[in-house]
């Protein structure tokens, strides 16, 4: 089996990292080709990568028996990705349970076409949604609502992967003519050498201290402002002990809010933002937390490569209690409610905190747990059984489209000739009868 | 062309269809314009348009609102 894998490989998105980890495992079972758009920060692979902007037509690809797609909504990544897609049918891997983002800027400005856009919601969401989103892009007080917008990934996709079962029913569009699958991501393994960086005190983590660690990068769903509330509601002998560090890239403007907050609450000295980092400091800080926070709410990963990665290590994990966090068994990541505003937070943290014991068995729990639902030797035997799955159904998947192709010729033959009648006509003309308003458009 | 599908598959077979034809017609309109995609000729839209025709060929009303938006991209890169 060939298998081309499109996705990018930039470290400024979760996704280069799980992917990379996906097609090497893949590859142990199929032929994969790597296509990304290069970027200078790309991670490094064995695998073969080619560039997208290679792909001259459709016999660029006509090799390969799958043609797979990394499809998120951060269009700075994923709009390259996204061309190929709309012009070359094949399995899309869905990492986002919304792709409103991605679409408004993919067609608004990416292609300065804002009336596509529209006109995608009228047609999947209805008009009221659709002139809804025109007045948000005008900055009006218009709001999309909760069009999500993952269609746009289906119409073309031959199988359709997700991570978590709660994203499975938003991509199950064509049940029974385009297969649909929740396989788990696999682990991803640090690509350093696993003794890098467990120094804390080089990190500046004092001894003694109950080092607290979010990471990738953080948006308001990350609930780091919660997170800050929550330390200054410790009992004294926990708070006094935390050191809160959250190793990523943010806003400018999220980083100030947070560290103002913090420094409000009188904890100023004991919450810090890393800003963007390498791999390799990245790995040090994972690997020398004793606690993970990894709360999410709103929740619109179709899974969470961040917990993915912690999950590799060793510390507990305290999680919100929504989406693919939910899919865990109780005794495993510790749950807090999804909206908490701090409290129920501050009550999962303080336990955690104070007893050395509690987070060594926590933590070796859930490890153990994670090892065998995330083993990579097993989502490469499921891929490759669902990509089967999905070449068995191509033939008559293949005969519903060519349907709807046909149906394409109708307009366009209608136009051409109308269009090829007006242009004679005009042509036979004087050139003033072309020209209205005596401006020349 | 007789599918043999069963009620349940054919609806969702319907909705294929639909979605297929309203983003294909859209992508194709737009990918014949910049060379990548044969599908429709459009080459004598193209024509129109590089003739100064514009206003001309926007009031046919025949044309669809993909072609609208086609001439649209044409006037925009200079057509």
């Amino acid at each position: 089996m060939r298998i081309a894998w499109f996705t990018p490989l930039s470290a400024h998105t979760g996704i280069a990292k799980y992917s990379l980890s996906a097609a090497l495992v893949v590859s142990r079972l199929a032929e994969v080709d790597v296509w990304t758009t290069p970027r200078p920060d790309d991670y490094w692979t064995d695998l073969t990568v080619r560039d997208i902007g290679d792909i001259r037509g459709v016999e660029s690809l006509a090799d390969y028996d799958h043609l797979v797609y990394n499809l998120g909504n951060n269009p700075d990544m994923h709009a390259d990705i996204f061309d190929v897609y709309t012009r070359n049918p094949g399995v899309v891997i869905a990492h986002d349970k919304t792709m409103a983002h991605f679409m408004r800027v993919y067609y608004a400005v990416l292609r300065s076409d804002p009336r596509r856009y529209r006109d995608l919601l009228a047609y999947y969401y209805g008009a009221e949604v659709a002139s809804q989103a025109s007045r948000q892009l005008l900055g009006l007080d218009g709001q999309a609502g909760d069009a999500a917008l993952l269609e746009p990934c289906l119409w073309n996709a031959t199988g359709v992967v997700v991570h978590s079962e709660d994203a499975l029913p938003l991509v199950d569009r064509y049940p029974g003519v385009v297969p649909a699958s929740c396989i788990d991501m696999p682990f991803f393994l640090p690509g350093v050498a696993a003794d890098a960086g467990q120094d804390r005190a080089a990190l500046g983590v004092a001894a003694g201290e109950v080092l607290l660690v979010s990471h990738g990068r953080i948006g308001d769903s990350k609930r780091v402002e919660q997170t800050v509330r929550a330390l200054s509601m410790l009992p004294a002998e926990a708070r006094d002990r935390v050191h809160f560090v959250v190793a990523g890239g943010a806003h400018a403007a999220l980083i100030e809010r947070v560290l103002a907050q913090a420094r409000r609450l009188g904890i100023g000295d004991r919450v810090r933002i890393t800003g963007f980092l390498p791999e390799r400091d990245m790995h040090a800080w994972l690997s020398a937390a004793d606690i993970f926070v990894n709360l999410r709410y709103p929740s619109t990963e179709s899974a969470s490569g961040s917990l993915i990665e912690q999950l590799a290590y060793s510390a507990p994990i305290v999680v919100s209690d929504v989406g693919f966090y939910a899919s865990f068994p109780k005794d495993t990541l510790v749950r807090t409610p999804p909206s908490d505003e701090g409290q129920g937070i501050a009550s999962a943290l303080a336990p955690l905190i104070l007893d050395e014991g509690l987070r060594r068995r926590v933590g070796e729990r859930t490890r153990a747990y994670a090892a065998r639902r995330f083993a990579p030797a097993l989502y490469a035997e499921r891929l490759v059984d669902f990509l089967d799955r999905v070449g068995e159904n191509r033939a008559q998947l293949d005969a519903i489209d060519a349907l709807g192709e046909g149906l394409l010729d109708v307009a366009p033959d209608r136009v051409r000739a109308e269009v090829a009648n007006r242009v004679d006509l005009l042509r036979s003309r004087r050139t003033s009868d072309v020209i209205e308003g005596g401006s020349v458009l | 062309m007789t599918l043999g599908l069963d009620s349940s598959v054919r609806e969702a077979a319907q909705r294929r269809l639909l979605d297929r034809y309203a983003n294909l017609a859209e992508e194709n309109a737009r990918a014949a314009f910049v060379g990548t995609s044969g599908r429709a000729d459009w080459k004598t839209v193209v024509a129109g348009g590089v003739l100064g025709l514009w206003p001309r060929v926007k009031a046919i009303p025949v044309l669809g609102s993909a072609a609208h938006r086609a001439f649209t991209w044409l006037r925009r890169v200079g057509g």
